[in-house]
């Protein structure tokens, strides 16, 4: 009798065990609102111009222009999805010359879309970083989007002449800060 | 002693591999556990399967979240799920997602009521599967990107998945040779709509401060794509009609199978 009561409360015990379950509320809607923020950071463009390079045929050159592809948003995932972008500059000038720099965002006919204009003072021995956060966002960042090419303008600021064996150089180095949101 | 015996064994559990489910083993009152075991004593003078509805199966898993950790309905943001379920996963970890679909299916007894001449059973089904480890570096580098990430390398060898869509025609034939031994076997026929996998990746992506530039940043990549059967759909400026033509390969083609062209 006793043995036969503990079997039978072993398999109650047993039912009992195997009877157990949880559920929990689950929202597969939930997937709407799916949104990924990643936010990226790359090199945007960099130069170093050294003194002597100012210097052509014995002259001072005092405006320079370059500019450059600019093909960030080409792809078209990129362009869709990006809600603001912070354009990083920073300047190191060791030439014992003043600039003033622009950097110009140009569209497909070159037209000038956005202007960025630095005063970078002339070299006196120690170093003084420019440095400068642009943030497009809504307008700005349209303009951004539009832009095909970067120009930049460099006009060197009146000062004690250079030569070809000027120390010194003038350093760009920036970086992009992209903000996506897809949705 | 065999009361302990018979205890040990209501807790005792085995692995075991098989092709199709294994809860349909031995339970002849389904005729589909003909396709667990051929010489399953299904009995039935005739059977067939509603096409399409007699037999549907999906099943999902993973082995480092749930569908509770996703879609808990507890108020938690749902990418603060998602990011969670990200990190907390290890590059081992899976997902596998499998569906299986009969297309048709039957089966009959030979000769009359009382003659044991054998039986016959065959149909036909569609058969998907993913199985995909968890690429959890690329999936932080898409949910979170990379500025918060100095220094930190991205393995693009996480990628690793295999996926294949398949279906199978089979036909079985099983006899009770005597009282107590019934022999089954049965032929199939596998015909592939697509196959792609993506093993043995390797790469990184790095960014890190650097002097002369702001960053230094390097994407290293050796990522290889194998598929066959899809490629036509996934080349740039396909306009045929994709589904249409899996369907006729799931069915064979013209040549082998229903002629369906």
């Amino acid at each position: 009798m006793n043995h036969y009561h503990s079997i039978k409360t072993i398999g109650l015990l047993l039912l009992v065990l195997l009877s157990f379950s949880c559920s929990s509320n689950l929202d597969f809607d939930q997937v709407n609102d799916f949104k990924l923020e990643p936010v990226f950071i790359a090199n945007l463009t960099y130069f170093e111009i050294p003194a002597n390079q100012f210097i052509e045929n014995g002259m001072e050159q005092n405006i320079a222009f370059d500019a450059q592809e600019f093909d960030m948003f080409r792809d078209s995932f990129f362009r869709k999805n990006l809600r603001r972008a912070d354009f990083f500059f920073e300047i190191n000038n060791t030439i014992n010359r003043s600039y003033s720099i622009d950097i110009i965002l140009l569209d497909e006919n070159d037209q000038p879309l956005y202007r960025v204009h630095f005063d970078v003072p002339a070299y006196s021995g120690t170093q003084k970083l420019v440095t400068r956060t642009e943030i497009f966002e809504n307008a700005t960042l349209d303009l951004l989007k539009r832009a095909k090419r970067m120009g930049f303008v460099i006009t060197m600021g009146a000062g004690p002449a250079l030569n070809a064996n000027s120390p010194g150089s003038l350093k760009l180095r920036s970086s992009a800060t992209a903000y996506l949101v897809v949705e | 002693m065999r009361k302990v015996f018979v205890l040990f064994m209501v807790l005792v559990s085995v692995g075991c591999l098989s092709q199709n489910k294994q809860i349909l083993y031995n339970f002849t009152a389904v005729p589909q556990s003909l396709m667990t075991n051929p010489g399953a004593d299904v009995s039935y003078k005739f059977y067939f399967g509603v096409p399409l509805l007699s037999g549907i199966s999906v099943n999902a898993g993973s082995t480092s979240f749930s569908a509770y950790d996703l879609f808990a309905d507890n108020g938690v943001n749902y990418n603060t799920k998602l990011r969670d379920v990200v990190h907390r996963s290890s590059r081992n970890d899976k997902l596998a997602f499998n569906e299986q679909i009969e297309l048709f299916s039957g089966g009959f007894k030979l000769g009359d009521w009382l003659e044991n001449k054998g039986y016959i059973s065959f149909g036909m089904y569609q058969e998907f599967d993913f199985m995909m480890f968890m690429p959890k570096d690329i999936a932080i580098l898409a949910l979170e990107g990379n500025r918060d990430y100095l220094g930190k390398s991205f393995n693009l060898g996480d990628l690793s998945l295999r996926t294949e869509m398949l279906s199978v025609l089979h036909v079985g034939f099983h006899k009770n040779v005597t009282e107590k031994l019934i022999l089954g076997g049965r032929a199939k026929i596998y015909s592939s709509a697509f196959n792609a996998s993506s093993t043995k990746n390797s790469g990184y992506v790095y960014t890190i401060p650097a002097t002369n530039t702001v960053y230094e940043q390097v994407i290293y990549s050796d990522l290889q794509l194998n598929t066959s059967g899809i490629s036509e759909y996934i080349a740039e400026g396909y306009e045929g009609d994709a589904v249409g033509d899996i369907r006729k390969k799931t069915l064979f083609g013209g040549d082998l199978g229903l002629g369906l062209i």
